[in-house]
Parts: C-alpha cells; sequence; structure tokens
C-alpha cells in the first residue's frame, strides 16, 4: 500500500514529490486472512486431499494376574503394508473381571460393579515409544504394565486402540 | 499366545494375545523381577480352567501340567 504525508502537510520536505516515501503498512487483525485465526481453522478449510489420513490398530489381550503381581508387557506391532507410519494416541481401555460397560477401571463413570479393592488395588500404565519408530519406520512399539496389589487374583481385559498417520 | 506364568510352582498370571505381534511380558512379584518365570502355554480348556481355579492352581514341574490344588493345599500367598 502506497501513501504519502499529504495530510500530515510534510510532503514538501520530501525530495521528490513525485516519488513519496511510503510508511509500512500499519499491520492490524483486519490484515491478516483469517485462514490463520486459530478460530478460523476448521474441517471445511482442509484439504483433505493433501493431509495424512489418521487410522488405528486394535491390540487386545486378557490377562489374570495374581496378588503382589505386577505385568508388564512391551508389544511391537508391524505394519507389513506400510514403508512409514508415525505414532499418533494410545487410547486404552482396562477392564476388571469383565467387559461391559461398568468395570472400565480408566474412567470416571464406568467403574460402577468393580470392586473396591479391586479399584484401588490396580496399577495402569500405557504408552507408545518414539525410538522404535525412529529406527523403524514401519514399526510402533508400546507397553502396557498392569500391577494388581490386590489380597485376590483378577482378571484384567485390555482393549487398546492405536492410532497411527500411514505416511507411505 | 496363550501362556501361564508361574513363580517356581506359584501361579502369577495368565496372558492372552493377538499372535501377530511380538510380544515380550516381564513380571515382578512383591515388587522383585521374576527372572525366568516358568512360562507354559496353553489351551483354551486350560486358559479356562485357570480362570476358574485361578487361585487354587500350581504348576506340576516336573511333569510340567498344570494342577488343582485341594481346600488343604491351597496357598495363602496366591
Amino acid at each position: 500500500m502506497l501513501t504519502d504525508y499529504q495530510e500530515l502537510g510534510l510532503n514538501k520536505f520530501l525530495i521528490n514529490n513525485n516519488s513519496p516515501m511510503t510508511r509500512p503498512v500499519v499491520i492490524n487483525s483486519v490484515n491478516f486472512d483469517s485462514q490463520f485465526d486459530t478460530s478460523a481453522v476448521s474441517i471445511d478449510k482442509l484439504n483433505k486431499n493433501s493431509i495424512f489420513k489418521l487410522s488405528s490398530k486394535l491390540v487386545q489381550g486378557t490377562f489374570t494376574i495374581g496378588t503382589n503381581t505386577q505385568l508388564t508387557i512391551n508389544s511391537l506391532t508391524t505394519f507389513s503394508k506400510r514403508k512409514e507410519v508415525r505414532s499418533m494416541a494410545l487410547l486404552s481401555d482396562l477392564y476388571i473381571t469383565q467387559r461391559d460397560d461398568t468395570h472400565v477401571w480408566n474412567s470416571v463413570s464406568l467403574k460402577g460393579d468393580i470392586g473396591t479393592n479391586a479399584v484401588a488395588n490396580t496399577k495402569f500404565v500405557a504408552t507408545m515409544g518414539q525410538r522404535e519408530n525412529q529406527l523403524n519406520n514401519n514399526k510402533i512399539g508400546a507397553t502396557f504394565q498392569i500391577t494388581n496389589d490386590g489380597t485376590a487374583s483378577n482378571d484384567y481385559i485390555l482393549d487398546t486402540r492405536l492410532s497411527y498417520i500411514p505416511v507411505r | 499366545m496363550r501362556k501361564a506364568y508361574f513363580l517356581g510352582e506359584k501361579f502369577l498370571a495368565l496372558v492372552d494375545l493377538p499372535d501377530d505381534k511380538e510380544i515380550n511380558v516381564s513380571i515382578r512379584h512383591n515388587g522383585e523381577l521374576v527372572g525366568e518365570p516358568n512360562e507354559l502355554p496353553v489351551d483354551k480348556e486350560t486358559a479356562d480352567f485357570i480362570k476358574e481355579n485361578k487361585n487354587e492352581v500350581v504348576l506340576d514341574i516336573t511333569n510340567n501340567k498344570i494342577i488343582k490344588l485341594t481346600k488343604e493345599e491351597k496357598s495363602p500367598n496366591i
């Protein structure tokens, strides 16, 4: 945007009145294209053909664990039809005793029928690593650790969704 | 993959996971890492038996078989 200083009465001080000085455009929020406004980022603005699709892979297992016992499961998933994947989120549900919506340990409202001792004496960790995927682009490693610190054996059912981006 | 893990003859855990993954299982009992637990592949029938009688099973180490304890033999620590 070209402008001059006529309104300030300063143009007479310019060396060449035919090529008035320019002053920088004042940048304010109106000058930004709305696509850079975070509130304007929506599904409609995404080019769905150019972004990677998020996929997921299910990991399910059942475990019967004795008292005072901690089970650690290191799992490595190989994507044979993909050369490169990138891990995203690991969503995990741990059911105790049986698999239904009143036995989800890591929930607020869905653990109604789990015994108090089982709830209090269970520890659960689920995490994905990054190094294995860096070294082998079509592999994703995940670790699950279930601890039964209670006074009785328990049945645990693990239902996880490993989400990833298929890069190529 | 369906395996039962024992510390000596004492039942620790039954693991049932899909076969299409590389799995490494490690176990701690009373806070101590169980270096080489007795690991026994089990069929579905045996796995169901363990689930039903998990407080009353031990491993017959000599014959590598899972046996059910009587009430008198039942270990209080399992």
